[in-house]
């Protein structure tokens, strides 16, 4: 298995049992493996591509516009199915789950309105317009940047689940807060921010 | 009937059977018996070369069955045409610019099949007038350029220019002007530009450029089918939100990945039989091809499902590559070996493929699917390699179908089962202190 660490269980059951239906981990079927490929392709010069460039995990997110700085935290499924949601108030959370930011897909990001004393790290989300940046730094120090297309605010009861998770084929980034009124008798925060961004070439 | 396939096993298997036949037998009848022509269902013709392309213009999905109809038979479009322009200048053995000139020639009339079922038969026949002179200048261009006519070059250009117009006009009355003129000419004359430009690279044997072209050339024209389809199911008043669904937008895109797959894998193996200058390109923009899959797989189940994908597709694609040398050289054992090989990966891609689906999709299912598509893939090297051009057209038109039916199918199961491990509703990511404060 990689160093991906894929958060969800019911991904990390997929991964091993799609590994093991073909007979062998991952590690064993390295691009090494077949490199040789077949000997008529091989003299025509011609290698089949066999594996895919390693896009890094994301470990700092920046905000310029509303200013945020932030280190990345991962987070994965609660056991209610809800996404899991960052520890410390001042951290991003990224739902390991999915994408990499900068990898194919919705890569989603979720950061805390407020903390139960004041602002937290996504307090201002709302505040960003089409065209804000969004700077992903990864663990192999290289930064992907986005562009954001959209901010947008739902009630929870519809929280566009497909719009935010479902993979799309380019990469593209999810800013996920809260918003809206609050609901002092459950104590949570009836609506969500979201704000969607697409990769800058 | 709808345009895009409906699989049937057992048709499937008859022309599983059948191509099986023509793929271990052509190293001895290559150049004595035509292979025989795919045999066909009404359901699994190629869209192409439907006489009578039936669209179901009502109920919640006619929208849907409108976009991929117009998105394959628009693809189609640019991949024969491409075809037909590179005849033109000289690539490819003598005789096969008839097939491509018969295949781009059912392919409009597909077109305007459609174009009759929605707007009329006055309308059916101003388009196909207007498509087929796009498609004839586009041609004379090609002859123009092969023959360093500039003369020839400023005609057709202008010629061109004209018929966009003419396009643009009529795709916008048509939609109801949702598209407007202007932006349908724009549309047209970017397509064409593409094939031009593709055309003038190939001319120079530019051949990384000109497929690239090629490449782009395809997307954008399933972009502009989407517009389209989006555009007409508007004018006749069928609901168009699904179109927009993140799960429809999944499966247009995969449709896409696998049907360029489809043309490009067929070019790859053409040219390596042919061992022709282009090769290299070709296999460069197929390897590309290849990327944007796994990259897809990748988003879908993560990165190492995407690694897990790619070393699998690589065998088959290294196989068909494989095929077609052996072919050239006349090296039965080599052939035998490739197709092995393709065995193989149908089995381990249907495991994957039905794994990652959570048994949605029967591993046994996938496997027969998988084995017709490297059939068609083989067999119409086969017709191709022994000159019966139009069989081996026949072959890679139903191939090319069969690929939009499985990557809806795959899309489908796919969705499914990425949708039931989504987190559901929405986070609680506050904790209420600066509600507190006001």
């Amino acid at each position: 298995m990689s160093p991906r660490r894929l958060g969800g269980i019911t991904s990390l059951a997929l991964t091993a049992t799609v590994a093991a239906a073909c007979g062998q981990s991952p590690a064993a079927k390295s691009p090494a493996a077949h490199a040789a490929g077949e000997p008529g392709a091989a003299a025509l010069g011609f290698h089949a591509v066999s594996s895919a460039p390693a896009v890094a995990m994301p470990v700092r997110v920046r905000l310029p516009a509303i200013g945020v700085d932030a280190p990345v935290e991962q987070v994965g499924q609660a056991a209610d199915g809800t996404v899991a949601v960052p520890r410390r108030w001042g951290d991003v959370g990224w739902y390991a789950a999915g994408p990499r930011p900068g990898a194919s897909g919705p890569a989603v990001l979720l950061g805390h309105v407020d903390s139960t004393a004041g602002p937290a790290v996504f307090y201002r989300l709302r505040e960003l317009h089409r065209g804000d940046v969004v700077d992903v730094v990864r663990a192999d120090a290289t930064v992907v940047r986005f562009t954001v297309t959209r901010v947008a605010r739902y009630p929870k009861a519809r929280f566009p689940t497909s719009e935010v998770y479902l993979p799309t084929l380019v990469p593209q980034l999810r800013l996920v807060t809260c918003g809206g009124a609050f609901d002092f008798s459950t104590g949570h925060y009836v609506d969500n921010v979201i704000a969607y961004a697409q990769l800058l070439p | 009937m709808v345009i895009l396939p409906v699989r049937r096993p057992i048709a499937a298997a008859a022309v599983g059977l059948l191509l099986s036949g023509v793929a271990c037998s052509a190293g001895k009848e290559r150049q004595a018996t035509a292979p025989r022509p795919p045999a066909s269902t009404p359901a699994m013709m190629p869209a192409h070369s439907m006489g009578g392309v039936s669209l179901r213009l009502a109920g919640p999905q006619a929208a849907v069955q409108l976009r991929d109809g117009l998105e394959q038979l628009l693809g189609d479009h640019v991949l024969l045409t491409v075809e037909l322009m590179r005849d033109r200048l000289g690539r490819g053995p003598a005789g096969r610019a008839q097939a491509a000139v018969d295949a781009v020639q059912e392919n409009t009339d597909s077109l305007a099949s459609v174009v009759r079922q929605v707007f009329g038969a006055r309308a059916a026949t101003t388009f196909a007038e207007l498509w087929s002179a796009h498609v004839r200048q586009l041609s004379a261009y090609a002859s123009a350029l092969a023959a360093r006519d500039s003369s020839g070059l400023a005609t057709t250009r202008h010629d061109l220019h004209q018929t966009e117009s003419d396009l643009g006009r009529f795709l916008s009355a048509a939609t109801g002007g949702r598209l407007s003129p202007e932006a349908a000419q724009a549309a047209i004359h970017m397509h064409v530009q593409m094939l031009l430009d593709q055309a003038n690279a190939y001319a120079r044997a530019d051949y990384s450029n000109s497929y690239a072209l090629e490449d782009q050339g395809f997307a954008h024209m399933v972009g502009v089918a989407d517009s389209l389809g989006a555009a007409i199911a508007a004018t006749r008043q069928l609901p168009t939100e699904i179109l927009s669904t993140p799960r429809q937008r999944l499966q247009s895109a995969l449709a896409l990945l696998f049907a360029e797959h489809m043309g490009i894998v067929v070019e790859a193996m053409r040219s390596a039989v042919d061992r022709a200058p282009d090769f290299a390109s070709v296999g460069a923009t197929l390897n590309d091809n290849s990327t944007r899959l796994g990259a897809a797989v990748g988003a879908l189940y993560g990165a190492d499902a995407e690694n897990e994908f790619l070393n699998l597709w690589a065998k088959h694609v290294d196989a068909l590559i494989a095929y077609s040398d052996a072919t050239a050289r006349h090296d039965d054992t080599a052939r035998s070996a490739a197709l092995r090989s393709l065995d193989d990966f149908a089995t381990s891609m249907a495991e994957f493929l039905s794994t990652a689906t959570q048994q949605r999709l029967p591993a046994i299912q996938l496997t027969g699917d998988l084995t017709e598509h490297d059939h068609q893939l083989t067999a119409q090297l086969d017709a191709y390699a022994s000159g019966h051009f139009d069989v081996a057209r026949q072959f890679a038109a139903q191939g090319y179908v069969h690929m939009f039916g499985l990557a809806s199918t795959l899309a489908g199961a796919i969705g499914d089962t990425v949708a039931a491990r989504l987190p559901v509703g929405g986070p609680q990511t506050g904790g209420g202190g600066t509600a507190r404060r006001r």
